[in-house]
C-alpha cells in the first residue's frame, strides 16, 4: 500500500502516471493523502468520548448509522489543539481493514502530481519520528507533505490505544 | 481451475453438507431401531449418498466418488434386504457417514484435498461381501427366502455396482427429484449482503427515532401524521429484518443426537435424547455460539448425570436414561433446557468437593442453591478423574462464561436421585438489546439490562467505608461494595452529593454482587448494537456502541469487566468514590 504514494515505484515512472491526492492543512502546514484512501469529507460532527484512550483519540461519531472512531491529526502530530471552526473537517478514510475519521483544520483541494514532482523526504534532524511522510511536493511556493496515512495512524495507533488503556490503569494504581 | 469449475465444486460441497445433515437423523433412527428401522430410513440415506456420488464425480472429486460408490453398494444391499441391519453394520455406516463428512469439510478448506479411504472402503467391502455380518445378524428363515428370491435380481445390480457410476445412476432413478423438494420457497442469500441490509435498516430505525423525537417542532399536522405512519412502517421493517437472521434450533439439536450416541457408547450407558421445540428460532450468531456449551451440557448429562445401567436397575429406574432437550419462548427470552433423569446433584457432596478444592472454606455457610452454583466455578469438576468425555480440564464454568457472553443466563435445578435440569436463558437476538441509558457528567452510557438487578435512590446513611472493603452500600441490611462509575471509567461526574445520584445493583451468577453509582438514569430503551472499529477494539469493559435517539453515539459497557479491571489495579478504596462525587 505504502509504495503507491512513495512516487518511486517503477510502474509510475514508466507511465508517468498522475497520482491524485487530497490536500488539507493542519496549523500552518499543508499535507496531502492519496485520494483513493478518502471515502468522504464531512463537517465536524458531535463526538462521544471513549474513556481510557489517548488524547488524540477524540471518540466515536455517527456517520449515517455507522459508528466510526475519530482521531485528531493535530493532536496526533503533537501540534497545538485548535478550536473547531467552520472550516474544520473530518476526512473519512478507508484503510482496508479500518474505516475511521481524522480531524483536519481545512480541506483544500485535489492535487494531481506526476512522480517527478515528488521529491523524497529531506533528511532533517528531528526529535519527531517522521517516517509517515512519504514525500514532498512543491506547489505554488508551498511545500506539501505527502502523508503515508496508514503508517501515521495505523499500527502504532492501535497499539497506542490499548497501551494507554493499560497505562491509565496502572497510573490509577500508583 | 477455472471459475466455473470452482463454482460447481463449492456449490456441490454446500449441497453435500445439506444432504449429510439431512440424513444424520436417519442414521440415528437406524441405530436406535436397528433392524426394525423403517425402509424409508435406509432409503433416505441411500438417496443422499447416491446424490453425492453422482455429483462428486461430475464436478471432479473422483476420490469421493469412488468412496460413495462402495458406500452406496452396501446401502443398496441393505435396501434390498440382502444384508440385515446389525450393530456392526450400523457402526460401519456411521463411520462411512463420518468419513464423508470429513471429506466434505476438508474439501471446503482445500478444493484439492486428497484422502486415504482404502481402509474404510475395505471394511465396507467386507460387509458387502458378507464377511462380517454372519455371526451378528442371523437372518430368519423368511429373510432367507427373500434373499433367495432376490438373489437373481440382485446379482446384476451388484455387478453394476462394481461397474461405472453412470450405470448405477440409471438403476436408481428419482433421487434428484426428491432433493429439489427442500428448496421450495426459500432463497439463499449471501450473509454479508444480509448484514448490509440489516445495517441499513438499523440506520433507518435511528433516523426515524430522531424524526419522531423532533416532530413536535413541525407545524404541519400532515407531516406529523406522516411521521407517525413512518414510525409504524419502520417498526414492521425492523421486526421483519430481525427475523431474517433467525434460524431454527433443529440442526443444532440434531447434532446433539449424535453427541448422546457417541458419549453413551463411550461410557457404556444407555441414553436416549428426546427433543422438542425444534422449530424454535434463534439468532444465527447466538445459535452458533450456543453449540459448544450445549455439547458440553449434554456430554455432562450423559457422563455425570445418567447412572450406569446396573445402578439404574437397582434404583428401580428404567435402564435407559432419558435426556430431554427442549427449546421454547419465555418472556422475551429463548430458553434451551436440558433435563436428565439421572442421579441429580448432591448439595452435600458438592460442598465437600468445593472445600477440598479450596474454592470455599469449611466455615462457609451455603444454601442448597448456592451449593449447586458451585459447579459453575472455575476449577470445579464433580468427577474425581478428568475423563475424555466431559473433562478436558474445562468445566461448566466455560459453559457459563459462553452463555453470559451472549447476554444469557444459565440456571440449574435438581432433585437428588431424580435428575437435574439446566436452563439456558438467551436473548432472541444479539443485534438489539434492552439497555439502560445512564448519565454521567454530560455523557451517556448504556448497560445491558440483564446485568441490572435493581436501582436504588441512595440514602447517605447507607453508604459507609468498611476497612478492607472500601466504600460499601447497605442494601436492606446486605453490605455490598459500591463503585463510582466515573472512577471506573476515569471520567468526571457532575454529582455534588452522593445521594443525588442513583445506585445500580448488579447481581449475576458469575460475580459477587456489587453496586455502582451513576449521576442519573435516562431511561430504558432497545438499542441496536454497533461494533467498534478495530482501532478501538479490546478496550476493557466496552462491548460496543449504539446510536441514541438524538443521533449521538454512546458506548455500551460491561460493568463487571470494569470492576474486575479496577479491583486488579486499585485496591478499592474510599478515594475512588470521593474522586467521583
Amino acid at each position: 500500500m505504502s509504495q503507491n504514494f512513495s512516487g518511486k515505484s517503477s510502474d509510475q515512472k514508466k507511465h508517468g502516471d498522475l497520482q491524485r491526492y487530497l490536500s488539507f492543512s493542519l496549523g500552518t502546514e499543508d499535507y496531502a493523502i492519496p485520494l483513493l484512501r478518502v471515502k468522504e469529507v464531512v463537517a465536524m460532527p458531535e463526538v462521544t468520548p471513549v474513556p481510557q484512550t489517548p488524547t488524540h483519540f477524540l471518540g466515536i461519531m455517527n456517520l449515517r448509522g455507522q459508528v466510526l472512531s475519530i482521531i485528531d491529526l493535530r493532536l496526533k502530530f503533537r501540534m497545538k489543539k485548535a478550536e473547531i471552526q467552520e472550516e474544520t473537517a473530518v476526512i473519512i478514510l478507508d484503510l482496508d481493514t479500518v474505516v475511521l475519521g481524522v480531524v483536519v483544520d481545512s480541506v483544500d483541494s485535489v492535487l494531481s502530481l506526476a512522480p517527478e514532482e515528488i521529491s523524497s523526504t529531506p533528511d532533517i534532524e528531528s526529535t519527531r519520528k517522521v517516517d509517515y511522510i512519504s514525500g514532498v511536493a512543491k506547489r505554488e511556493n508551498k511545500l506539501v507533505l505527502l502523508l503515508d496515512i496508514a503508517k501515521a495512524l495505523d499500527m502504532q495507533d492501535l497499539v497506542a490505544i490499548k497501551q494507554t488503556a493499560r497505562e491509565s490503569d496502572s497510573e490509577e494504581a500508583a | 481451475m477455472d471459475e466455473l469449475e470452482r463454482e460447481l465444486k463449492v456449490g456441490f460441497l454446500e449441497e453435500a453438507t445439506q444432504l449429510l445433515d439431512d440424513c444424520e437423523e436417519s442414521f440415528l433412527q437406524l441405530e436406535m431401531q436397528g433392524s426394525r428401522a423403517a425402509d424409508s430410513v435406509i432409503e433416505n440415506i441411500f438417496r443422499a449418498v447416491h446424490n453425492i456420488k453422482g455429483t462428486s464425480a461430475a464436478v471432479g472429486f473422483e476420490q469421493m466418488g469412488v468412496f460413495c460408490h462402495t458406500f452406496e453398494s452396501l446401502l443398496l444391499k441393505i435396501k434390498n434386504k440382502q444384508i440385515a441391519v446389525s450393530t456392526s453394520i450400523v457402526s460401519t455406516l456411521l463411520n462411512g457417514n463420518d468419513h464423508l463428512g470429513k471429506m466434505v469439510a476438508s474439501l471446503k478448506m482445500d478444493l484439492a484435498a486428497r484422502f486415504d479411504s482404502a481402509e474404510i472402503i475395505a471394511s465396507l467391502q467386507d460387509h458387502i461381501d458378507g464377511k462380517v455380518s454372519a455371526e451378528e445378524a442371523v437372518p430368519t428363515e423368511s429373510q432367507f427366502d427373500s434373499i433367495m428370491a432376490e438373489e437373481a435380481l440382485a446379482q446384476p445390480e451388484a455387478n453394476l455396482a462394481k461397474a461405472s457410476s453412470p450405470a448405477i445412476a440409471a438403476v436408481v432413478p428419482g433421487g434428484k427429484k426428491e432433493a429439489i423438494r427442500h428448496q421450495d420457497e426459500t432463497i439463499r442469500v449471501n450473509l454479508s449482503r444480509m448484514e448490509m441490509l440489516l445495517n441499513g435498516i438499523g440506520e433507518l430505525v435511528i433516523l426515524e427515532a430522531v424524526l419522531n423525537q423532533q416532530k413536535a417542532l413541525i407545524p404541519s399536522s400532515f407531516i406529523q401524521k406522516t411521521i407517525s405512519q413512518l414510525a409504524k412502517v419502520t417498526k414492521d421493517i425492523r421486526d421483519i429484518s430481525m427475523s431474517l437472521r433467525m434460524v431454527p434450533v433443529k440442526p443444532t439439536f440434531k447434532k446433539m443426537q449424535r453427541i448422546v450416541r457417541d458419549t453413551s457408547k463411550l461410557t457404556g450407558k444407555e441414553v436416549i435424547l428426546e427433543t422438542s421445540g425444534d422449530e424454535t428460532e434463534l439468532d444465527k450468531t447466538v445459535l452458533e455460539h450456543l453449540s459448544d456449551p450445549l455439547v458440553h451440557l449434554i456430554r455432562n448429562a450423559v457422563d455425570h448425570g445418567i447412572e450406569d445401567p446396573a445402578e439404574r436397575k437397582l434404583k428401580g429406574k428404567p435402564v435407559v436414561g432419558t435426556i430431554k432437550l427442549k427449546a421454547y419462548h419465555q418472556g422475551g427470552h429463548i430458553v434451551i433446557e436440558a433435563r436428565d433423569d439421572g442421579k441429580g446433584l448432591d448439595a452435600k457432596k458438592l460442598r465437600e468437593k468445593a472445600i477440598q478444592k479450596g474454592l470455599i472454606s469449611e466455615s462457609d455457610i451455603l444454601s442448597e442453591q448456592e451449593c449447586f452454583q458451585l459447579i459453575f466455578r472455575p476449577g470445579f469438576s464433580t468427577k474425581a478423574e478428568v475423563t475424555e468425555i466431559s473433562g478436558r480440564g474445562v468445566g461448566l464454568d466455560v459453559v457459563k462464561t459462553n452463555v453470559e457472553r451472549l447476554h444469557g443466563e444459565i440456571q440449574v435445578s435438581t432433585e437428588l436421585g431424580q435428575g437435574s435440569c439446566f436452563k439456558m436463558l438467551l436473548p432472541i437476538t444479539l443485534a438489539i438489546i434492552d439497555g439502560l441509558v445512564l448519565k454521567l457528567g454530560n455523557e451517556r452510557y448504556v448497560i445491558p439490562i440483564v446485568s441490572v438487578h435493581e436501582t436504588v435512590k441512595p440514602n447517605l446513611k447507607d453508604i459507609f467505608p468498611v476497612s478492607g472493603m472500601g466504600v460499601t452500600f447497605s442494601l436492606r441490611g446486605e453490605v455490598l461494595p459500591l463503585y463510582g462509575l466515573a472512577a471506573l471509567l476515569g471520567r468526571k461526574s457532575a454529582l455534588k452529593n452522593v445521594d443525588d445520584g442513583i445506585v445500580i445493583v448488579v447481581r449475576t451468577n458469575q460475580d459477587k454482587p456489587f453496586t455502582f453509582l451513576v449521576d442519573d438514569i435516562i431511561g430504558l430503551q432497545q438499542v441496536v448494537i454497533k461494533k467498534l472499529g478495530k482501532e478501538a477494539d479490546g478496550l476493557k469493559g466496552i462491548i460496543g456502541s449504539t446510536i441514541l435517539g438524538d443521533g449521538k453515539p454512546a458506548l455500551i459497557l460491561e460493568i463487571s469487566d470494569l470492576v474486575q479491571a479496577q479491583s486488579k489495579s486499585v485496591p478499592h478504596s474510599t478515594e475512588t468514590l470521593r474522586g467521583v462525587a
